[in-house]
């Protein structure tokens, strides 16, 4: 839609202070789909050129936060294409949405969250005066639409992997094709160790990490010490997510045991 | 760096404005086939392709256009050829209302071999809210279904709707799809309260605001009374509101119109209005209304009317049954939700005749109803029904547009009827007709 109140454009290349109205656009698909009426002024991404996907020699892999879901859902990794199939958003905004833009927008059931909560992903956020840190996309998103970034922070990138030896996926929603109301990905390493991710059903990712895979009482007990809160809207009841969780997390277990 | 972008082989090299959307970008331009739906990436309607990527024109800023072919279902077509899935949306009619259409035949051009063996993931991002899919899964798949009406034998024969042709190319013309030129915007300021008298309103921000026509309120409103869920016989249903009332009753009743030359000002014109409500007791739930002492929302009672109905001697029914089960049943409320916007355009012809433009499957009602809400006499008051973006009860009334995010259309009269600078249009009224009428 039309965002009225925005009264500038400007290329996010050229230097410029951060102000009070001021938003990072990178696809689009969240900016412009709400009036947004304290926007004053956009500093468009558009034109960084960022690499989208930059893989280094220890198979490690720098999502650029301008990366499209399009791009990656191209990629030849099955889980990527799995978490992009979870968006309720069809392939004609996967064309313009970003992988930066769904970790920003912080929704529970946003699986580019799930998938870079699952290979361990870190965030590289870059401050107006040019600072840098990084923190886990754990502790980047957390809670129903929050993240750690601070006025004028912008999230340059997600590193993730190396890829695990093998992934498993499990996802449910109300409707077919709908908006998760639980995401949960596995992952097991070649050492042996296991991971289980924990989205949708929570305001906030969650994941567990194991030495060696665990029984299935001990994955009952490690879920229920993690998670704290059960997300609640119309997609779901906290009760059913929370079934659905247990439910998938030792789906999950067996299938990677 | 100049702008420039091309829509459908012709370059445009007007500036977006900084927060447009491609969508009314193209529609400036007079690609009216570009529809508003939900006008936040959901429903698909105002899909066009960029360099060949169909995208939500909704969520794409029109400044990131520039540089690139932007290709609307107006420009799908080649030497007067239908692109083939025209065709083929002709050949299955996979359309009811057509408002939906533009966006499904965009996407569907788009989609390769693996999407169209998955048609539910392919086009979830496109809504229809009449056809229920299986005449738009037949389309895309080839299928054809309308017959020829032979002599002899035409009845029952299924033969295309004359408007397909419009639909499939995007050139039939729904309410808003008109250039008025000088047209005027109006935006409502409504209720955050679901009861409240209204103590005072002052406009003096929002007058003085550059670009701001008019605000209207209450107090410029006939005292009046209307239906808002006015049946074919008037005495049907009471007279519950005023086209803006001192009491509002439900959250998001309108409380003030601005006028503006702009939607922007209109909108800004909204939020410097500043209301100052007595919150009343309100009640939301229709059993707890029943009960006594309940707040009233209206001084006449909260029962409007009451309905019973049997089918025999059905007392005789239980007492001869074997078995006898009795419950309560309830249903939620629901709203079909069609894709067309709510909106009415509104213009004085040079009789002072008042006309209106709206998307209602019934003129005379709300032609009666506007007539009764403003001081335009009814033999001056018509009604202009545009092609209908979905039908069912909701556009029967055109009262039914009053709860919505829009201007309803009886204020689009009243405010064209009072204005002072009334919008006027040069555009014919010559008609589109409506598949679904």
């Amino acid at each position: 839609m039309d965002l009225h109140t925005v009264e500038q454009w400007v290329d996010a290349r050229t230097v410029d202070a951060w102000r009070p109205g001021d938003a990072w656009l990178a696809g689009g698909t969240a900016l412009f789909s709400a009036p947004g009426v304290h926007l004053r002024r956009l500093r468009d991404l558009g034109g960084t050129g960022w690499e989208p996907l930059v893989e280094d020699p220890d198979g490690r892999l720098e999502i650029a936060a301008t990366c499209t879901v399009a791009r990656l859902a191209a990629h030849p990794v099955a889980l990527f294409g799995q978490c992009c199939r979870a968006f309720l958003a069809s392939f004609t905004i996967w064309n313009m949405a970003t992988v930066g833009g769904n970790l920003c927008a912080a929704l529970p059931a946003g699986p580019m969250i799930a998938l870079t909560t699952a290979l361990d992903g870190g965030c590289l956020l870059l401050a107006p005066d040019g600072a840098a840190r990084t923190l886990p996309v754990t502790a980047f998103v957390v809670g129903d639409g929050r993240t750690a970034l601070r006025e004028g922070e912008l999230l340059r990138s997600v590193t993730v992997g190396p890829l695990p030896a093998r992934t498993a996926f499990r996802q449910a929603s109300l409707s077919t094709l709908g908006r998760s109301a639980a995401l949960l990905i596995g992952t097991r390493d070649a050492d042996g160790a296991m991971t289980l991710t924990i989205t949708a059903a929570t305001p906030r990712p969650h994941r567990l990490r194991f030495a060696v895979p665990p029984t299935a009482g001990e994955l009952r007990e490690a879920v229920e010490d993690e998670v704290e809160h059960w997300f609640d809207d119309l997609h779901g009841h906290p009760a059913w997510r929370r079934h659905l969780t247990f439910r998938f997390a030792e789906q999950i277990r067996e299938e990677l045991s | 760096m100049t702008f420039s972008v091309e829509v459908n082989g012709v370059e445009h090299t007007t500036e977006p404005r900084p927060g447009q959307c491609l969508r009314t970008y193209l529609r400036e331009r007079g690609c009216f086939g570009v529809k508003k739906g939900c006008d936040s990436g959901d429903c698909g309607a105002c899909t066009v392709h960029v360099d060949g990527v169909p995208v939500h024109s909704c969520l794409y800023p029109a400044v990131r256009a520039g540089g690139h072919a932007v290709t609307t279902v107006e420009g799908l077509a080649t030497a007067g050829e239908l692109h083939p899935v025209q065709q083929r949306f002709l050949d299955a009619q996979g359309f009811q209302c057509g408002f939906c259409t533009a966006g499904f035949v965009m996407t569907t051009a788009a989609l390769d071999e693996a999407q169209l063996a998955d048609l539910p993931q392919a086009l979830k991002g496109n809504l229809c809210r009449c056809t229920g899919y299986r005449a738009i899964s037949d389309a895309v798949r080839g299928v054809t279904t309308v017959e020829t009406a032979c002599p002899g034998r035409a009845v029952g024969a299924s033969v295309a709707a004359p408007a397909g042709p419009q639909v499939v190319t995007g050139t039939a013309r729904y309410t808003l799809d008109v250039d008025v030129p000088g047209v005027l915007h109006m935006k409502l300021l409504r209720s955050p309260h679901a009861h409240a008298r209204v103590v005072a309103i002052d406009t003096a921000d929002a007058l003085a605001l550059p670009g701001v026509q008019a605000v209207f309120t209450h107090e410029d409103a006939p005292r009046r009374r209307f239906s808002s869920g006015r049946h074919e016989n008037p005495a049907d249903d009471p007279a519950d509101t005023r086209v803006l009332d001192d009491v509002v009753r439900h959250v998001g009743q309108r409380v003030a119109a601005v006028v503006a030359d702009t939607e922007a000002a209109a909108e800004e014109g909204c939020r410097r209005v500043r209301v100052t409500y007595e919150v009343r007791p309100a009640v939301t739930d229709p059993e707890e209304a029943l009960r006594p002492g309940a707040p009233l929302v209206q001084a006449t009672g909260n029962v409007v009317g009451e309905v019973h109905g049997e089918v025999g001697d059905v007392e005789a029914g239980f007492a001869a049954a074997a078995a006898v089960y009795e419950r309560t049943f309830h249903t939620p409320r629901v709203q079909h939700a069609s894709l067309e916007t709510h909106g009415a355009v509104g213009w004085l012809e040079a009789d002072d005749s008042l006309v209106v433009r709206t998307s209602t499957r019934s003129r005379s009602s709300p032609a009666a109803r506007c007539a009764t809400c403003s001081t335009c006499p009814p033999s001056r008051c018509g009604w202009w029904r545009a092609a209908s973006g979905a039908g069912s009860a909701a556009s029967r009334r055109c009262s039914s547009r009053t709860w919505s995010r829009s201007p309803c259309c009886n204020c689009a009269g009243r405010c064209a009827w009072s204005s002072p600078a009334p919008s006027s249009s040069s555009v014919p009224p010559r008609g589109t007709r409506s598949p679904c009428a």
